[in-house]
């Protein structure tokens, strides 16, 4: 019996040393989705809540704006979200859940069909239209089967984009090149740049804008397939738009601007004006 | 028996630490892996976003993002494991390793959990590498544990009872003995020297006194290993050796190993069996000797005289030898007047035979007695000594 006992204690033990001898912390669910800084200098702030809705998926964006002296007068903390256009959930515009909003201007408008007031943004600044074309590291692309032939087409993985998806599209369907090229879709434009320079794909389509040699989005010439489309846009919330904060918002959107590594996310556009301008 | 139990539990004791810390080890692993592997599943199933995946299989996902996402809930999993000072493992480092074919960090693990994760109804393969480090602390506590745990068992506890022990002591509990005094006895003896031979047993049956509380000497004696030799016949010859010179272990596995021999001594008027002095009175002796001289010299034979009719031919052969080893002048008279009577003749037998199972007991005695046959003439009783002629020395 005494056995027994002492069997059963050293299991007791055992399981104990086993099963309690650990504990497994708790895990925060939060959205990685968001970027977020604290402004040291005035932590009892509201937060500014901005979204990127074409996915520019920016990293320095967060601290630049943290950086500047404007945002930091206004606001305790800056979030950013960047999010997939065919993930974006049109409510967080319906229900203004974000301050400022980075999106194509077709975005916007087709929440807005309802009228002016359907939502409560407002745009105050954009960047330049651009256009779409195909492009290939050997040769310009063209829109022929021969030339097609066993080569590969990356596209985003967006219908929503008009650039690298819809027109793209089009353009080889109008071609009746329905069996070539091949096409391997890509979720972000640095993975479709990227697959092109390692030669997983043999043609883009990418950009058309006057990037300056040393822009990372600097290509060959390619085959234009549209030239004029409406580039993206900063939309405001309306109860920013009237309060101090606005001028000073608009100033970090020129400084970013300015400081953008591409050339053109540097060319922006103020369409409303600061009252105090 | 003591010394050997000792040792016996000091095995046990490193097998059973060595055991035990294996298992706490793999136990401990296997658990905080489970656990892992729960609390990790659920939290990317909450926050990894289906977004960065693609859709179909010629769609790749977003692996700037999935990695940059995998190194914040890296960072998040940093101290994921909280390890107590008793757990068999400490140091517990967890890190998401790969989502789907992108890598997210590079450093090995000793362990890859992998969970498979639905993201746009496709599964992915999500490896998250687990490293912890042995908790030696633990396995020298178990042992030092465990140790202080069997000294007290080597000190404070009886050995426990082999399965021979059990069987003496309810032998002996079978023959009257308390189980205290049963336990006290038996735990003297190792295992082996329980073990007896059936002839031991035999002897130590016959031996065994439960009034003389002998069991210990008993058991002394048959366990000799002269004793373990002896087949049955040599048994009970030992037996009686030592109830006739109780102690006597030596001369009584003398006797036991002597040749069978029966030896006449007619000028001393003796009787031995094997050595053994058998007394005897002179009449009976002679007559037992008649015999003895009847079967040296053939085949042993001798009719008994009709109950009406004296042999006045076998009574003077009686005659001869008994006026020549000086019989009772008495006894030789009647003969010689009579002849030999079947009367005279069976009480002489009756004498010899109880004189000798007084020395040789009712089972070695029958051996140097007569057996009986009917003679070819149907009618009377012939008798003759059933020990055979080259085992029969006459001294005369």
């Amino acid at each position: 019996m005494l056995y027994g006992a002492a069997f059963f204690v050293t299991l007791a033990l055992g399981w104990f040393v086993v099963d309690c001898g650990y504990e497994i912390q708790q895990l925060e669910v939060r959205d990685y989705n968001i970027r977020r800084c604290d402004i040291v200098a005035n932590s009892s702030g509201p937060v500014l809540r901005v979204l990127d809705a074409i996915y520019m998926e920016d990293p320095d964006l967060v601290n630049t704006w943290c950086q500047t002296p404007e945002i930091a007068r206004h606001f305790g903390a800056l979030e950013l979200r960047s999010v997939h256009r065919d993930h974006l959930d049109l409510r967080v515009l319906y229900e203004s859940r974000y301050d400022l909003v980075l999106a194509k201007p077709e975005l916007i408008n087709s929440v807005g069909q309802a009228g002016k007031d359907a939502i409560d943004y407002e745009l105050i600044a954009q960047y330049s239209d651009y256009g779409s074309q195909l492009v290939a590291l050997q040769s310009i692309p063209e829109l022929s089967a021969s030339w097609m032939k066993g080569k590969t087409l990356g596209l985003l993985d967006d219908p929503n984009s008009v650039s690298a998806y819809q027109i793209p599209r089009a353009a080889l369907h109008r071609s009746g090149l329905t069996d070539e090229p091949g096409i391997i879709y890509f979720r972000s434009y640095r993975e479709l740049y990227k697959a092109l320079f390692e030669g997983q794909v043999d043609i883009i389509p990418a950009l058309l804008s006057d990037e300056g040699p040393d822009s990372a989005l600097q290509l060959p010439p390619g085959l234009v397939l549209e030239e004029t489309i409406p580039g993206p846009a900063w939309y405001l919330h309306r109860e920013l738009t009237q309060g101090p904060a606005y001028c000073d918002l608009l100033a970090a959107l020129a400084e970013s601007a300015r400081n953008s590594k591409f050339d053109y996310f540097r060319k922006i556009r103020i369409v409303r004006p600061c009252y105090a301008d | 028996m003591r010394t050997r139990h000792r040792q016996k539990l000091a095995w046990i004791w490193l097998l059973l630490s060595a055991l035990l810390t294996v298992f706490l080890f793999g136990a401990s692993q296997i658990s905080i892996e489970n656990a892992v592997q729960e609390r990790v599943r659920a939290h990317l199933l909450l926050t990894l976003d289906e977004s960065h995946f693609g859709n179909a299989k010629n769609q790749t996902n977003d692996q700037k993002a999935l990695q940059r996402i995998g190194k914040q809930i890296n960072a998040a999993m940093q101290n994921l494991v909280v390890n107590r000072w008793y757990s068999a493992q400490k140091s517990c480092v967890v890190r998401l390793q790969r989502i789907d074919e992108v890598a997210i960090d590079d450093n090995p693990a000793r362990r890859v959990i992998n969970i498979s994760l639905s993201r746009n109804q496709i599964e992915r393969e999500v490896d998250i590498g687990l490293s912890c480090s042995p908790n030696w602390w633990v396995a020298l506590g178990i042992g030092a544990g465990l140790g202080l745990l069997f000294a007290g068992i080597g000190i404070f506890l009886p050995p426990p009872l082999s399965k021979a022990h059990r069987q003496w002591i309810n032998y002996l509990l079978e023959r009257g003995y308390s189980g205290a005094e049963a336990f006290e006895i038996i735990r003297q003896y190792d295992a082996p020297r329980l073990a007896l031979s059936p002839a031991q047993l035999v002897c130590l049956e016959q031996l065994h006194d439960r009034e003389a509380h002998n069991f210990p000497d008993v058991l002394e004696m048959v366990t000799h290993e002269g004793v373990a030799v002896l087949d049955d016949d040599q048994v009970d010859w030992l037996v009686l050796g030592l109830q006739s010179h109780p102690g006597n272990l030596s001369r009584a596995l003398g006797l036991a190993s002597a040749k069978d021999a029966v030896e006449i001594d007619l000028r001393e008027m003796k009787l031995s069996v094997r050595g053994l002095h058998v007394p005897i009175s002179r009449t009976p002796l002679l007559y037992y000797a008649w015999y003895a001289m009847s079967r040296v010299s053939g085949d042993g034979w001798i009719t008994n005289p009709a109950s009406n009719r004296p042999d006045p031919v076998l009574g003077r052969e009686l005659v001869h030898l008994m006026s020549e080893f000086d019989g009772h002048a008495r006894a030789i008279n009647e003969l010689e007047r009579t002849g030999l009577r079947a009367k005279t003749l069976d009480q002489n037998r009756s004498k010899i035979k109880d004189d000798m199972v007084a020395v040789l007991g009712e089972k070695l005695a029958p051996a140097y007695l007569f057996e009986a046959s009917k003679h070819p003439n149907g009618i009377h009783m012939r008798y003759r000594l059933q020990v055979e002629a080259r085992h029969i020395h006459i001294i005369r």
